[in-house]
């Protein structure tokens, strides 16, 4: 099992502030510190599910992955290459075997255009292909994923948002990518088109046999859809394992908490025993010192709010960042 | 209890747009009683924010309620002037939207907003229009501490903007609470709420709910939330009300195809390894629908006797389905 | 989601098979009789200037001393021949107003052509690839903004002569900022919405990105605010040859023939009124079309 991607240490902040010219004229900006050092390896033909609420950082690291965003740091190695000291066009050849999903189905298709320029688009990117070429392709990407080909001439408005969905789903995977980063494809969504678009989802990684990063913030679909999850907070990975254990042994108190909120249709009354976490979301332009989790956590100790805990092997392949678990600090 | 906090009788609102005449909601009756909470179900189209938006007056041009009753502790609303309909609205009625962001007024202080519902509505409030102001402030007070949000005191002068997703929407709930209404109508209260917050604000709904004795209307598409928080649940359709009776009920025992769908179609934490099946096809438009059931294009149940005007019908204790196959197994 | 007020996917609904937003909008700004009205009439002058010799009943250079001050033809003392009188040295001032019309027509019309061209390029840049280059571009902008215009539009035509390049230069120097700003400001806000960021995971160039994603996407505004600035750029060239510094005599232009008219108002008011009269029916029809435009183009405007 050889692995597609493998990411160390990926550090990406934004830095607006202006120093001196920024105290004069009050506006300091701030140093967005969206992802602070993420360690992720993802094999080959199996999903990874990003999870974690807003400010995270979940969606800064799968674009980061991408090199959309440039990191500020780290290593990502994909398929073996090294990807992020690529020049231009070396990494214009190799994002045909890395694309993205988007999660707003009305965002993320140009208004101006039509399906089959949009889906052909990469194509024509990349190669010096003839135009019959393209539309061979085109349709029959569309019919993959579950689209009319006489419909190829129309404007994105004119479809609903699972369909437009779909027309994103073409446009990623024309050009055969091997891994694909899904960016909460389905948060945008009616729950019975998401269905739709999970099982189309599904159906694809098996018979195109892709990899895919699923990010999402909806623990259900998650854990339907990932073979392992990753759990991320304020910018760091806290807990990754296999979906099973991380579903059902969760390590961190973070996940817990997580867990414990869902509202489930299996569930009925409130219920008692929900850990309740106090406070909101802290920010990422200054997160606590120490365990970042620390202002929220039930078990914070003194530990817990100076040092920041080591993200460590648990058991086989189940990693915590935890004071109070494991035999750090 | 006698008479319910809320009875809407068939209640029709429609949209007259460039296209057609558009129905958003065909038909609805329904009854909300005292100190319960109701979930109300449905995905887009299907008719569940315009139906509490015709209960709160707010149907605007090109919308009007064409047909139907909506009667409020006894009291008939449909052709209710502006006036009075102001008067109740926010004091009897209130209502929380889902982007708390919009439907705070970015320009007003947070303090200004809740007193000013506090100076329209409460009639507790004695004396000069100053000290009137000054007991609001202190009722907005308590109110900011009721629903949670630290520091209240000296948050009450922030703008909305300087507060998070989740204490806005807490905001919100404060102000519609105010004034103690009787009902309040929460559409989609956590949908853009992350789920550690989620909890928290659904929780303090059921809190309050508890302690002032009031009504809840949940208006929203997850069926979890539903499951734990509301006592009776109803599914809508397509404008149309397919699915009523008590949560649990409704939940274990689906009887309307839709319903099946819905609760088939989504992944549950407890049981991974089921396999999810989507409902195929997507929701009809609301225009020039013909008679007869609006699920069939995508039902598995249907036959021809589908083709009609498709009643809700009694199946089982206080649960009603519109269908005709409910009771046949595929 | 949706809210209360509004239908679910009114999109669906509004457009039929394979018709662009585009061909949309047009149908509704079609749909106004005001903007039908006043299109045609903006039409109409395009095509007088365009058709100049077919139009005009008379030579507009042609002095005929015995003519000189004709009233209108339905006034004591007109000729139908001379339907609209004429000028001090006896030239037809209907068919000067026809030939006029070619010189602020064209000019309104080059100016906003390369003043368009330029300040989209320059916007473009500016918004999508930041740095240095919006920092040169918009310092340059703020600049021009603050220079008089007409001071310095004289100053450089004093210099170099009136010749027509000099003119569309005078009026052009200045003219891209507009175009210019709105563009920087709608690539600012368009560069980072998710089709964009597509384009960008295909390893799509910059070039591609500017010119084929953004572009298209904000040329509503751009078309819009071209049209308004037209009806401003020909009253400017209008007050250029009323002061002497435009289109040069014998050449009919309206901003001359108003100024020429300007002793003889009192007795002679026509040579002065039926130049301005077109000027003010041209810029009018340019603004109503350009109003449309605007609604017909902006969604919140109508549904």
């Amino acid at each position: 099992m050889t692995d597609m991607l493998k990411v160390r240490g990926l550090v990406k902040h934004y830095d607006t502030r202006r120093g001196i010219w920024g105290k004069l004229t009050g506006n300091q900006g701030a140093l967005v510190q969206a992802v602070s050092g993420v360690d992720i390896t993802i094999q080959q033909g199996k999903t990874l599910g990003l999870i974690g609420e807003s400010g995270c950082g979940k969606s800064t690291l799968g674009r980061a992955i991408l090199r959309l965003h440039e990191p500020t740091s780290g290593t990502i190695e994909f398929d073996g290459v090294d990807i992020i000291n690529l020049d231009a066009e070396a990494m214009k050849a190799m994002r045909q075997k890395m694309q993205i999903i988007f999660q707003d189905p009305y965002a993320s298709l140009n208004p101006r255009k039509t399906v089959r320029q949009i889906i052909g688009q990469p194509l024509k990117i990349h190669g010096k292909v003839s135009d019959a070429e393209v539309d061979g392709r085109v349709q029959e990407m569309m019919e993959r994923v579950g689209l009319k080909v006489g419909q190829m001439n129309r404007y994105p408005h004119q479809f609903s948002g699972g369909q437009r969905q779909r027309i994103g789903i073409a446009r990623a995977l024309i050009l055969n990518p091997k891994f694909v980063v899904c960016d909460e494809p389905v948060s945008a969504l009616d729950v019975s088109i998401q269905a739709q678009i999970i099982e189309l989802l599904a159906e694809l990684k098996r018979d195109l046999g892709l990899t895919y990063l699923f990010i999402s913030h909806d623990i259900s679909v998650i854990g339907y859809v990932s073979e392992r999850i990753a759990v991320m907070y304020l910018g760091k990975i806290v807990e990754e394992g296999d979906t099973h254990t991380i579903l059902n042994s969760p390590m961190h108190p973070y996940t817990q908490a997580l867990l414990s909120s869902v509202p489930q249709v299996d569930r009925t009354g409130v219920t008692k025993d929900r850990i309740r976490l106090t406070g909101d979301l802290p920010s990422p332009v200054d997160p606590p010192r120490g365990c970042r989790f620390h202002t929220r956590c039930q078990y914070a100790s003194e530990i817990c709010k100076t040092d920041e805990p080591l993200y460590q092997t648990v058991s086989g392949t189940h990693s915590v960042a935890c004071h109070l678990v494991g035999n750090s600090g | 209890m006698n008479i319910p906090v809320l009875e809407i009788e068939n209640l029709k609102t429609c949209f007259d747009t460039r296209d057609g005449m558009v129905t958003a909601v065909d038909g609805v009756s329904l009854k909300v009683n005292k100190g319960e909470c109701l979930g109300i179900v449905g995905e887009s189209g299907s008719g569940k924010s315009v139906t509490f938006g015709s209960v709160m007056g707010l149907v605007k041009k090109p919308g009007f309620i064409a047909e139907g009753s909506i009667r409020f502790n006894g009291r008939e609303l449909v052709g209710l002037n502006g006036k009075e309909y102001r008067r109740l609205r926010g004091k009897e009625i209130a209502m929380t939207m889902q982007d708390a962001l919009t439907a705070l007024n970015p320009a007003y202080t947070v303090s200004n907003q809740i007193i000013e519902v506090l100076l329209a509505h409460d009639d507790a409030l004695t004396g000069s229009r100053r000290s009137k102001k000054k007991q609001a402030r202190g009722k907005a007070i308590e109110m900011m501490q009721l629903v949670g949000i630290p520091a209240a005191e000296s948050r009450l002068d922030d703008y909305p903007h300087q507060f998070s997703g989740g204490m806005r929407q807490r905001i919100m709930i404060a102000i519609a609470l105010s004034c103690k209404p009787t009902l309040l109508i929460a559409d989609e209260p956590t949908t853009a709420l992350d789920v550690t917050i989620q909890a928290q604000v659904l929780e303090l709904i059921a809190d309050i709910q508890d302690k002032l004795v009031m009504s809840v209307v949940l208006i929203t598409h997850d069926l979890g939330v539903v499951a734990e928080y509301c006592d009776r649940v109803m599914v809508m359709y397509a404008g149309q009300i397919v699915e009523s009776g008590p949560t649990r009920d409704v939940i274990d025992n689906p009887q309307h195809p839709y319903t099946q769908g819905l609760l088939n179609s989504i992944p549950r934490l407890s049981d991974l390894d089921r396999k999810i099946t989507p409902i195929e096809g997507s929701v009809p438009e609301l225009i020039g629908l013909a008679e007869e059931c609006r699920f069939m294009g995508r039902c598995l149940k249907a036959t021809d006797a589908c083709k009609t005007l498709i009643e809700m019908r009694d199946n089982g204790v206080d649960h009603q389905v519109r269908c005709i196959n409910a009771g046949m197994v595929l | 989601m949706t809210d209360i007020g509004s239908t679910p996917d009114m999109n669906k609904l509004n457009t039929v098979a394979g018709e662009t937003l585009f061909k949309r909008n047009m149908k509704l700004f079609a749909s106004s009789k005001l903007s039908l009205f006043f299109s045609a009439m903006a039409i109409g002058f395009i095509l007088m200037a365009l058709g100049a010799p077919l139009f005009a009943p008379h030579d507009p250079n042609e002095a005929d001393l015995f003519l000189r001050l004709l009233p209108p033809a339905w006034m004591e003392g007109g000729d139908w021949s001379y339907v609209l009188g004429t000028d001090a040295l006896g030239r037809d001032v209907l068919s000067r107003i026809i030939y006029g019309s070619r010189g602020s027509i064209f000019i309104g019309a080059c100016v906003i052509l390369v003043a368009t061209t330029v300040g989209v390029l320059a916007g473009l840049a500016a918004g999508y690839l930041g740095g240095w280059v919006d920092v040169v571009i918009s310092r340059l902008v703020d600049i021009l903004l603050g220079f008089p215009y007409l001071i310095f539009a004289i100053a450089l035509i004093a210099m170099s002569g009136p010749g027509l390049q000099n003119i569309i230069f005078a009026l052009a120097y200045k003219e891209w900022v507009i175009p210019c700003r709105v563009v920087r400001g709608e690539t600012l806000a368009t560069r980072d919405v998710e089709y964009v960021e597509a384009a960008r995971a295909m390893g799509a160039s910059k070039r591609y990105i500017m010119l084929k994603e953004i572009l298209p996407n904000i040329l509503s505004p751009v078309m819009v605010v071209s049209t308004v600035r037209m009806a401003h750029v020909i009253i400017l060239e209008a007050s250029l040859s009323f002061l002497g510094l435009g289109v040069q005599p014998p050449t009919a232009s309206w901003g001359s023939m108003v100024a020429d008219g300007r002793s003889y108002m009192l007795d002679e008011w026509w040579l002065s009124t039926f130049p301005g009269l077109a000027i003010l029916l041209l810029v009018l029809s340019i603004n109503v079309v350009s109003q449309g435009l605007r609604d017909a183009f902006d969604p919140k405007f109508h549904d």
